[in-house]
C-alpha cells in the first residue's frame, strides 16, 4: 500500500513538472509579457487546422492553430484567411503555429495592434 | 408567364445589389482610403481588407498589393516609423522591404522630393547627399516602359497639402532625373534647342540637361518664369538647387511650396 501511494505520488509529480509549454501557450506568453491581456483560449473546430484554439485580444478575434512543423502551418495561411472572412485581419505562420486575427468589430482601425501581436508572436519556438 | 419574368427581373436585380466586398491582400502599410476612414494601416506583414488597392500607388507582388506611394502624405508622421527622404524616381526592391525571397523590382514615379517609409538597399546605385536619397544608377527598360502608366501617380501627390521633405543641396551627378534621355517626352513637350523646356505638369529641362520635375511653380536660371513656388538656381552642369518659398504663387498652385 505504502509503496503504492509514493508511486502515485511521483507520477503526480513528474506530471505536473514536465510538460513543456506549447508553442501556442509560447504565443500567448509573449504578448502577457508585453502586458497585453490574452483572454482564455478555448479549443475550435475550424477548417484551419486540427488543433485550434480561439480568444480575444483587445477587442480581436484571435485564432491560433498549431501544426507539427513550420511547413505545415505556412501552408494554413490560406485557410487563416477563410476564417478571417470579409474584414480586415492577417493571417501568418510563426514556426509550428498559426496566428490568424480578424479585426470584426474594428476595435483596430489602423491596425497598430494586429501589426503588434503579429511581431511579438516568436518565430522560433522555445524548446 | 408575368409572374415569371417578375421573378427573374428581381432576381437580376438582387445579384446587381448582392455585397460585391471580397478580401484584397497587402503586404506593408499603406493609406486607408477615406471611405474606410482614412489615416493609414500599420500592419507590415501580409494581412487583408475589404476594400481595393488602385493601381498606380501600388504594385502586385505575389498577389499581395504593395504601397509604393508617400505614406506621408495620409498622415505617417516620425513618431509612426522612420521616414526616408528621397528625391526623383527609384527602384524598390519590394523583396527587401517586405522581408521575403521573392525578388521583385518596382519604380517610384514620384518627382521631386518625397519620403518612403523604406530605405533602399545598401549599393552603389543611390547617392545620399543631405539626407535625402538619389537614384544614380543605371535603369532598365521595366523602367522606361512604366512610365507611361505609372508616372500619373504625380497627378494624385502634385495637388496634395502635406509636409513634403526639403532638398536643399545639389543632386549629385547621374541622378537620374538629370538625365536627359530619361525624361519623360509626353505629347506636348516643346523642345527648342539651346532653350529650357517646360514640360507638363511642371517639369523644366535645362539646355545642360538639369531637369528640375514636380510640380508647379518654377524658375530656372534667369529669365525664364513659370508661376512661383520652387526656385532652381542657374544650375551647374548636371547639378540642381532647389530653395523653397521663396515665391509667392498666388493661391494658384498647392503643391510641394507649402511645405518646410
Amino acid at each position: 500500500m505504502k509503496l503504492v501511494l509514493v508511486v502515485a505520488l511521483l507520477a503526480a509529480a513528474c506530471d505536473k513538472g514536465d510538460k513543456p509549454p506549447s508553442a501556442r501557450d509560447n504565443v500567448i506568453a509573449a504578448w502577457k509579457d508585453a502586458g497585453l491581456a490574452p483572454s482564455t483560449f478555448v479549443t475550435a473546430q475550424v477548417q484551419v487546422g486540427s488543433d485550434c484554439a480561439t480568444g480575444m485580444v483587445g477587442g480581436l478575434d484571435v485564432l491560433l492553430c498549431e501544426f507539427p512543423n513550420p511547413t505545415a502551418a505556412q501552408a494554413a495561411e490560406e485557410a487563416g484567411r477563410g476564417w478571417i472572412g470579409l474584414t480586415t485581419g492577417s493571417a501568418q505562420s510563426k514556426g509550428p503555429v498559426l496566428v490568424a486575427i480578424a479585426d470584426r468589430k474594428k476595435s483596430d482601425p489602423s491596425g497598430k495592434l494586429i501589426n503588434q501581436l503579429m511581431k511579438l508572436a516568436p518565430v522560433e519556438q522555445a524548446k | 408567364m408575368r409572374t415569371l419574368i417578375i421573378a427573374a427581373v428581381v432576381a437580376l436585380a438582387s445579384t446587381a445589389h448582392a455585397d460585391p466586398k471580397h478580401q484584397v491582400r497587402y503586404v506593408g502599410i499603406h493609406p486607408i482610403p477615406k471611405s474606410e476612414g482614412g489615416g493609414i494601416c500599420y500592419i507590415e506583414g501580409p494581412h487583408v481588407h475589404v476594400y481595393p488597392a488602385d493601381k498606380i500607388q501600388y504594385r502586385d507582388h505575389r498577389g499581395e498589393s504593395f504601397f509604393v506611394g508617400d505614406p506621408v502624405a495620409y498622415g505617417y508622421t516620425s513618431q509612426d516609423g522612420p521616414r526616408h527622404v528621397y528625391k526623383g524616381h527609384h527602384p524598390i526592391h519590394v523583396d527587401a522591404v517586405v522581408g521575403d525571397g521573392d525578388p521583385q523590382t518596382e519604380w517610384c514615379y514620384i518627382d521631386g522630393p518625397h519620403y518612403h517609409y523604406f530605405a533602399p538597399a545598401a549599393g552603389p546605385e543611390f547617392k545620399v547627399e543631405g539626407d535625402a536619397y538619389f537614384y544614380v544608377g543605371e535603369p532598365p527598360r521595366a523602367y522606361v516602359a512604366g512610365r507611361a502608366t505609372y508616372m500619373p501617380i504625380n497627378k494624385i501627390y502634385t495637388p496634395m497639402v502635406y509636409e513634403r521633405p526639403v532638398i536643399a543641396i545639389d543632386a549629385p551627378p547621374g541622378w537620374i532625373n538629370a538625365r536627359a534621355e530619361f525624361v519623360a517626352t509626353t505629347p506636348g513637350v516643346v523642345v527648342t534647342p539651346g532653350a529650357a523646356v517646360v514640360a507638363p505638369g511642371g517639369a523644366i529641362i535645362t539646355p545642360g540637361g538639369a531637369v528640375v520635375t514636380g510640380g508647379v511653380g518654377v524658375s530656372v536660371g534667369v529669365g525664364v518664369h513659370v508661376g512661383g513656388g520652387v526656385v532652381v538656381g542657374a544650375p551647374p552642369p548636371r547639378a540642381v538647387i532647389i530653395r523653397e518659398k521663396e515665391h509667392h504663387d498666388n493661391g494658384r498652385h498647392r503643391g510641394w511650396d507649402k511645405h518646410k
